[in-house]
């Protein structure tokens, strides 16, 4: 598969800070809005996405690109062990960025509809907050004060919650 | 891009639940903040309900409109003779509320034929699970005597049931009315498990559910039986996967076994004291097996089955044999996960033998064994890094058992269940405060035959923050330091 050669088909994406990307069509196709978009013929030459900004564009081009260049499952039963590997560890490393730009990444991943990435995101927040204090939780999503349940909806919470376990 | 708006705060909440499947991350979640309170009641699929506190069935219905899946249990085993708690006003709120659920498992409580009649009319279309363990039974009006009419309305109402459980200490549980009338009204049974012995007209009824059933059914498992009975059960059922029985102890003849052949897909076998004409049946199978039971075999027959069998993930084993078992499973069943001794004197050398061979154990169960020492345990810690539930009977060791308690539980960082039940003083204050220090997560401890731990109760209580249940048996310690935990 080359993603690379100056014949495939580009497609140019533009951030909410107006920075272009432009990158091979194969790559965008990635994103199933992106897809029904060029396949309903009503992506121009620039798809603009106002409500993503251009680092969490850039990370999730990275990722959509290496995914791309991988070999899908679907296409061969047997494929190598070491491309499913290599795919697994790419992932791994990914998704080691800071909480906000995961967050930033998961919307930005829903918004586009890229199934792996959100589940990828997903599972990264779920593994980081697995085993944590509900204190603890609030510190690492930096949730808002004014979210919280009143201290009386808290105190029934926790009683029916310690009666309730497996 | 905007830092957060709240609408997409809670994209990412409504996106990240569903990947929490623990039931104690939910209950913390539920914590966070009022969206996720909200999404959690929403969300939530399955609750473990513990009925001896009181909480108001009405209210669980209310948070958790929308379970698929909850589970009852009444008092632990332990103190079952205290009381059964009546299920009664939980079958009324189940059959008024939780529109969703699907499946429903009973443990330890007061359960009236009327109760089983009203749940299986009103609630029995709906139901794929019902299984109902160790419950006291009572007649359709207060302490009359229990006919098990309850058991025949569930055989009878729930006909879209995949998963049935009765199991119950007393083995005389009035099931068969109950099976009878499921092989007539449903043709998708996955699965049966009960505990009664089968009669002759037991296995005619089971006859009738495998033929019903025949495609569906994968998994039987029930109370004693001779195995060469079940010869047309076998037959019909074609795509059975998991087999267990306690076979009834007798002399084999030669031609019981005529036309008895397990079904082609086997992968699970457990019966307890198979006969030596029976075995070859199941040696016959022994590569595609993944769980198996061999209580009752002598050492050699134990040996030779173990060596045929390489993709075992389960196994049970007892008799006295010890350390070459064990020396021969390590070898052999790279793959187990599971294994359960009961009665097998085994050494630091088995012990060792095994923990190096089989890496992948989660659940180890050691009933007998003498001379283990700190080494023993350093071992367990170094190897089996997936160990989550691991219970040692030492006798005729002499060492205090310390540093090796703390290796074993830094190493086996996921250990949830220990318990270590000892002959004489091997656990003392220095034991207990090592599993203070280290048993961060453990959820179930229990320490049998100790002596002076008023310290030892101290340190413990300092530490393991997880920790749900603990047993202590004759134990001298002062109310002070039990009131410290």
């Amino acid at each position: 598969m080359s993603t690379s050669s100056s014949s495939s088909k580009k497609i140019v994406l533009k951030s909410a800070d107006n920075e272009t990307f432009e990158i091979d069509e194969i790559v965008a196709l990635e994103s199933q809005a992106i897809k029904n978009m060029i396949e309903d013929e009503c992506a121009d030459n620039v798809i603009p996405l106002g409500n993503i900004d251009s680092k969490t564009l850039s990370k999730i081009i990275e990722y959509c690109k290496k995914h791309a260049e991988s070999p899908k499952k679907d296409d061969n039963a047997d494929i190598d062990e070491k491309a499913v590997e290599d795919l697994k560890s790419f992932d791994a490393e990914f998704a080691k960025v800071d909480m906000p730009l995961i967050q930033d990444i998961l919307m930005a991943a829903n918004f586009l509809n890229i199934d792996n990435l959100i589940g990828l995101m997903c599972r990264t927040i779920a593994d980081r907050i697995k085993g944590k204090t509900p204190e603890e939780i609030r510190k690492i999503l930096n949730i808002n004060k004014n979210d919280l349940l009143s201290p009386e909806q808290e105190a029934k919470a926790r009683e029916e919650n310690s009666w309730a376990f497996d | 891009m905007d830092k957060h708006p709240h609408e997409s705060i809670d994209t990412v909440f409504d996106c990240v639940i569903p990947y929490i499947h623990n039931g104690d991350d939910r209950n913390v979640v539920s914590l966070v903040c009022r969206r996720w309170y909200e999404l959690d009641c929403m969300a939530r699929k399955h609750l473990t309900v513990h009925v001896f506190y009181s909480l108001e069935p009405s209210h669980v219905a209310q948070r958790f409109p929308y379970l698929e899946s909850l589970t009852l249990k009444g008092f632990p085993r332990e103190f079952q003779n205290l009381q059964y708690i009546d299920l009664k006003p939980w079958i009324k709120e189940i059959v008024s509320s939780f529109k969703c659920l699907k499946a429903l498992d009973i443990r330890r409580v007061l359960v009236h034929d009327s109760d089983l009649e009203l749940l299986a009319r009103s609630r029995g279309k709906d139901l794929r699970v019902l299984k109902i363990n160790n419950c006291k039974y009572r007649g359709k009006i207060n302490n009359c005597k229990y006919r098990g009419n309850g058991f025949m309305h569930i055989g009878r109402h729930c006909n879209n049931l995949r998963t049935l459980c009765l199991e119950d200490d007393t083995k005389n549980l009035k099931i068969w009315k109950s099976l009878h009338e499921l092989a007539l009204n449903n043709t998708h049974i996955e699965s049966v498990k009960f505990s009664s012995p089968i009669s002759e007209y037991g296995v005619k009824v089971l006859k009738l559910l495998a033929k019903s059933c025949s495609q569906s059914l994968v998994s039987l498992k029930m109370g004693e039986c001779y195995l060469s009975h079940l010869r047309g059960v076998f037959k019909h059922a074609v795509n059975l996967k998991d087999f267990a029985c306690c076979e009834l102890q007798k002399v084999g003849q030669e031609g019981e076994y005529v036309g008895f052949s397990f079904p082609p897909n086997m992968r699970c076998i457990c019966i307890n004291s198979i006969d030596k004409i029976g075995l070859p049946f199941v040696l016959s199978l022994s590569n595609q097996l993944r769980e198996l039971n061999l209580k009752h075999l002598n050492e050699d027959n134990q040996c030779s089955l173990i060596r045929n069998c390489p993709n075992l993930e389960a196994l049970y084993i007892n008799d006295m044999f010890g350390d070459n078992v064990l020396q021969v499973i390590g070898q052999s069943c790279k793959k187990l996960r599971k294994l359960k001794t009961d009665g097998l004197a085994v050494t630091h050398m088995g012990l060792t033998d095994l923990a190096q061979g089989c890496l992948e154990l989660e659940c180890l169960h050691i009933n007998s064994s003498k001379h283990i020492s700190n080494e023993s345990f350093v071992c367990i810690g170094s190897h089996l890094k997936n160990l989550v539930d691991f219970h040692i009977t030492l006798h005729y060791s002499a060492s205090v058992l310390g540093s090796g308690i703390g290796a074993m539980l830094i190493g086996c960082s996921k250990l949830k269940r220990l318990r270590i039940n000892p002959c004489g003083g091997q656990l003392t204050n220095v034991s207990l405060s090592y599993i203070g220090k280290y048993g961060h997560n453990l959820r179930y401890l229990s320490l049998g035959y100790t002596r002076e731990f008023e310290a030892g109760l101290v340190e413990l209580s300092k530490g393991c923050p997880k920790l749900r249940k603990l047993e202590i048996k004759n134990c001298a310690s002062s109310k002070q330091a039990l009131s410290l935990l």
